[in-house]
């Protein structure tokens, strides 16, 4: 069970955050501010923290900063009332792994969470299971009913990165950006011809699907 | 002639010119004419001394005494200046005949006569000057001359200074928040141009607070309406004789509601961040075709649990702006066309640019917007089907006004009822064209 540290120091907000996270199965420790999360984190292991940046004492930025200057990799995500693109760069720029501008959604946050934790996991075991495939990002292989194989390492890291969030699209030229580099002189165009050989290769797995979003670009969906 | 400068210079050389002439003319009338009084006075007072001589017994001194007058001195003179006099006038004096001496301008003349072993002399008193005959002639008139120019001037000052007055007070008003002052005017001059503005600049501030005061209605009907949603829904909620279906719906009233407000209050901030604003912060160049790939993919949820389709048509393109900002207003355009359309509708975006011009055009097929309402739609709250609008905060479309105005751009609306709606947003294409002249890498991928 995953723990997740909630810092915010609205009473309200912290309760109803606290227990959407209980209803859906993690542990939850809450802090008013970031002095109270820094001695709850050093009580006990957090997997997460969700935390607000206007607090008193010690704000989120500061926490977000202290943290990291630790060479601490625990996931961050942010969430506050402060919207603009300036905020939201200076909280990435500290180290967040994740924003979100209040009103939340507590749908989202779930998702949000789910998805922070997942890649954790993913970055901290550099491995990816999807139903009956694995993925393992040392080794560049696939894993699929016993047989693995090894992978070309665009094709891999394009498969690892569509698997990596299920559901999303990606435009061709951000998987461009990703794998081959903003610099790349390729043609958009290669990552269909790579897309292309992933299906060919992939003919037999059913757990999940590269599909092609006309127009905008591509996606991995796991089948239910 | 309708400048004030060239009416006051005209009235001043005017009285400037006047006043000089009448002194001028004064003055060389009246210096003649006092020399020749002068003259006058002397030889009647010479006849009095004589006449007095002859038919009285009075001694020289009694006569002297008697014809004296404050302004002539008469003197009994025992020894003339031979020299002050000359020769010959010596001598015509000595034959009895009467002589005036010019002493010169400002003094006048003297007359000089024998009356048997005396001299009498006749001379203006010796603190006295023609120029203080003159004065004491003059005063009167110079006096009158300054207080009717004076007059003239204060009249005339008032008049150009009455409707500065009448600004002044006026301005006063509008400080206190008063724009209902108009000021009459129907001058043509500056005073007349400055009243005219004026006038004009009150009727824009009465607009603009109109406008303030109408939206401050507005916001706060737009915030009460879901706060008293949510709090009946809330006190309904309170009561526990409520069925499972009725809890979970008041619930999800209560989360619509407060999605709602939240919109609002984003909105809100945003638009009055970007309405204080002149221009476009930190552009930077960008690729348009991925920026409006990346919107939609952003709003895939929306789309698609409506299961609608996009007809993309997008030319790759650069442009320089906010690429924040931009982002705006392609979520609130495509955004509304995904709130617009049907089920299984379909969204035509395309993109085409080229030197002068970028062109993005976002279609729906969905219920289009009738001729009256298509003006109102870029204003602030307004929405042209409130069942519709469901979380909209009225404001997306005067957001996506301000960005485009801010970039240089407009935004057109072509829309049939029944056939759907499209927005056309044409924005000055920047020095990025220049780059859009070499083909990008990836052109030919769609």
């Amino acid at each position: 069970m995953f723990t997740i540290l909630v810092v915010e120091d609205d009473r309200n907000l912290q309760r109803l955050m606290a227990a959407m996270l209980r209803q859906n199965g993690y542990q939850v420790l809450t802090a008013g501010d970031g002095e109270e999360a820094l001695s709850v984190l050093d009580a006990s292991h957090v997997d997460l923290l969700v935390c607000d940046i206007m607090m008193p004492r010690m704000d989120g930025y500061e926490l977000t900063h202290l943290l990291r200057r630790s060479r601490t990799d625990l996931p961050i995500l942010m969430v506050t009332a402060r919207e603009t693109m300036d905020d939201k760069r200076k909280g990435f720029l500290l180290g967040t792994d994740d924003y979100m501008v209040k009103p939340i959604d507590m749908d989202e946050l779930l998702l949000r969470v789910a998805a922070l934790l997942r890649r954790a996991r993913i970055s901290t075991e550099r491995r990816l299971t999807v139903g009956d495939v694995e993925l393992d990002y040392d080794r560049l292989t696939l894993s699929h009913r016993g047989e693995t194989a090894a992978l070309p390492q665009k094709e891999f890291l394009l498969l690892f990165k569509l698997l990596s969030y299920p559901g999303q699209i990606f435009t061709r030229r951000q998987l461009m950006d990703e794998i081959w580099g903003p610099d790349a002189e390729s043609d958009e165009r290669t990552v269909d011809v790579h897309v292309k050989r992933l299906r060919d290769r992939l003919g037999d797995v059913t757990a999940f699907e590269l599909q092609t979003v006309r127009g905008l670009g591509y996606r991995a969906e796991r089948s239910s | 002639m309708n400048s004030i400068s060239t009416k006051l210079a005209l009235f001043f050389n005017a009285v400037i010119l006047i006043a000089t002439g009448l002194s001028f003319v004064t003055v060389s009338l009246l210096s003649r004419q006092v020399a020749d009084e002068i003259v006058m006075d002397h030889r009647e007072m010479v006849e009095s001394i004589l006449t007095l001589r002859d038919r009285t017994a009075l001694n020289l001194d009694d006569i002297v005494a008697i014809v004296s007058t404050p302004n002539y001195v008469v003197r009994r003179v025992e020894l003339l200046d031979a020299a002050d006099l000359g020769g010959p006038a010596l001598e015509r004096l000595e034959q009895g005949e009467v002589l005036v001496l010019d002493r010169g301008r400002l003094h006048g003349v003297t007359t000089v006569l024998r009356l048997g072993d005396a001299y009498i002399s006749i001379g203006l008193q010796p603190q006295r000057s023609v120029l203080q005959i003159w004065f004491s002639r003059l005063w009167t008139l110079i006096v009158l001359y300054l207080v009717l120019a004076g007059g003239l001037i204060i009249a005339l000052t008032r008049r150009v200074v009455r409707p500065v007055l009448e600004l002044t007070e006026a301005t006063q008003q509008v400080a206190k928040g008063n724009f209902d002052v108009h000021i009459e005017s129907g001058r043509e001059d500056e005073i007349g141009r400055l009243t005219a503005n004026f006038n004009h600049m009150v009727r824009e501030l009465r607009t603009i607070d109109y406008l303030r005061r109408d939206f401050i209605s507005n916001v706060s009907h737009e915030i009460k309406t879901p706060l008293a949603s949510i709090q009946g829904y809330a006190r309904l909620l309170q009561h526990e004789a409520l069925s499972r279906e009725e809890q979970a719906e008041y619930s999800t009233i209560i989360a619509e509601e407060a999605t709602r407000l939240s919109s609002l209050a984003s909105a809100m901030l945003r638009l009055s961040r970007l309405e204080s604003q002149e221009r476009v912060e930190d552009p930077t160049c960008y690729r348009l075709d991925e920026q409006l790939r990346r919107t939609i993919v952003l709003l895939e949820p929306q789309w698609r649990s409506k299961a609608i389709e996009f007809e993309l048509d997008l030319q790759p393109v650069e442009y320089v702006a906010s690429e924040e900002l931009m982002h705006q207003v392609w979520s609130n355009l495509i955004g509304n066309a995904v709130k617009f359309s049907h089920l299984g509708g379909r969204i035509d975006v395309s993109l085409h640019g080229d030197a002068e011009a970028v062109v993005v055009s976002i279609g729906d097929h969905g219920p289009g917007i009738a001729a009256d309402d298509i003006a109102h739609i870029f204003e602030k709250f307004f929405q042209v089907d409130r069942a519709h609008s469901g979380e909209g905060s009225g404001l997306g479309l005067s957001l996506v006004r301000r960005i485009v105005d801010l970039q240089g751009g407009r935004v057109d609306v072509q829309s049939i009822v029944g056939q759907g709606s499209t927005f056309t947003v044409t924005l000055p294409n920047r020095p990025a064209a220049s780059r859009e002249a070499s083909p990008p890498s990836g052109g030919a991928s769609r």
